[in-house]
């Protein structure tokens, strides 16, 4: 079985491929044929810009995957009442809240040289705070209300806010907006080549990342709701 | 790269930087956690109450006379 120590390692250096092949540090025609793949081609209407989307799209895929693991966790908590859910619910949130927190930044610095403007009001783009917002308001609850009120009332939270996931995934297909259509999923539009490795080899480094963010941060929830250490936790 | 470049390095940092730092920030409270539940079963062994054995009780002035 995999240990969490190795995960880490695997994810950091399936993570410095990706920022090798994402920054473009050598040049293409110096890499062997299947390597090429993973190199991010400059575009023609938005130049370097686009690079940013390597690491932004994989960390938006990983921020619905976090809180689908908190949907999966809140119910199975709401069934058994076993703390063990909670732990994983509570992991997942918070580690979701900080990959959409970063999905909003890269997103805005995207947007500023390829809109103009470091922020609209954009149907993708509002769906995406209140998100952000929603799961804020989860670990607060988590945190704030006592047991075994607040494990409860979070994970109806992590229920409810759920709803809100495919809303962002769905925005751009929905409503007019100034955002790019999805690359990730069913409703994706067709990308070259190079772009598709890249990213699929971007989204299995983060994804790969969370799960151990998320086995690490289980492991202190666990460890600080043992008596012997439960006092200095809180 | 293109005049785009202070863009995407500026995203890239902020990301290394948030993702790193929050990782630093588990590892440290994940250490914390464990340096503290060593100290406190080391702590629980050193104060421990050793249980007398049968000899031990026999031999005791307070011991039991059964000859």
């Amino acid at each position: 079985m995999i240990t969490t120590r190795s995960l880490g390692w695997l994810s950091a250096v399936l993570l410095a491929v990706v920022a090798i092949g994402t920054l473009y540090v050598f040049s293409v025609d110096a890499l062997p044929g299947p390597l090429r793949l993973f190199v991010a081609q400059r575009d023609r209407f938005q130049g370097d810009a686009r690079r940013i989307v390597f690491f932004h799209v994989p960390m938006a895929w990983v921020a619905f995957l976090a809180f689908f693991v908190v949907l999966v966790a809140s119910i199975a908590y709401l069934r058994t009442r076993n703390d063990r859910w909670d732990r994983l619910g509570r992991a997942s949130a918070e580690v979701g809240v900080v990959f959409t927190t970063l999905v909003l930044i890269t997103g805005s610095i995207w947007g500023y040289p390829v809109w103009g403007t470091w922020w609209s009001w954009d149907p993708k783009l509002t769906t995406t705070l209140i998100l952000w917002f929603i799961y804020l308001g989860y670990l607060m609850v988590r945190s704030y209300a006592e047991p075994p009120r607040g494990p409860r009332y979070a994970a109806i939270l992590g229920i409810v806010g759920f709803v809100d996931v495919p809303i962002v995934y769905q925005a751009s297909v929905w409503w007019r907006t100034l955002h790019p259509e999805p690359v990730i999923g069913p409703e994706a539009s067709s990308q070259s080549t190079d772009i598709v490795a890249l990213l699929l080899l971007s989204l299995v480094a983060f994804t790969l990342l969370f799960v151990f963010l998320v086995r690490v941060r289980m492991q202190i929830e666990e460890l600080a709701s043992r008596p012997t250490t439960a006092f200095a936790a809180t | 790269m293109d005049h785009y470049g202070p863009f995407v390095l500026s995203a890239f940092a902020i990301t290394v930087v948030v993702l790193g730092g929050y990782a630093a920030y588990l590892r440290s409270r994940l250490s914390g956690l464990r340096r503290q539940e060593q100290a406190h079963s080391a702590r629980n062994v050193a104060t421990a109450v050793p249980i007398p054995t049968t000899a031990q009780t026999a031999n005791s002035p307070s011991g039991s006379t059964r000859s």
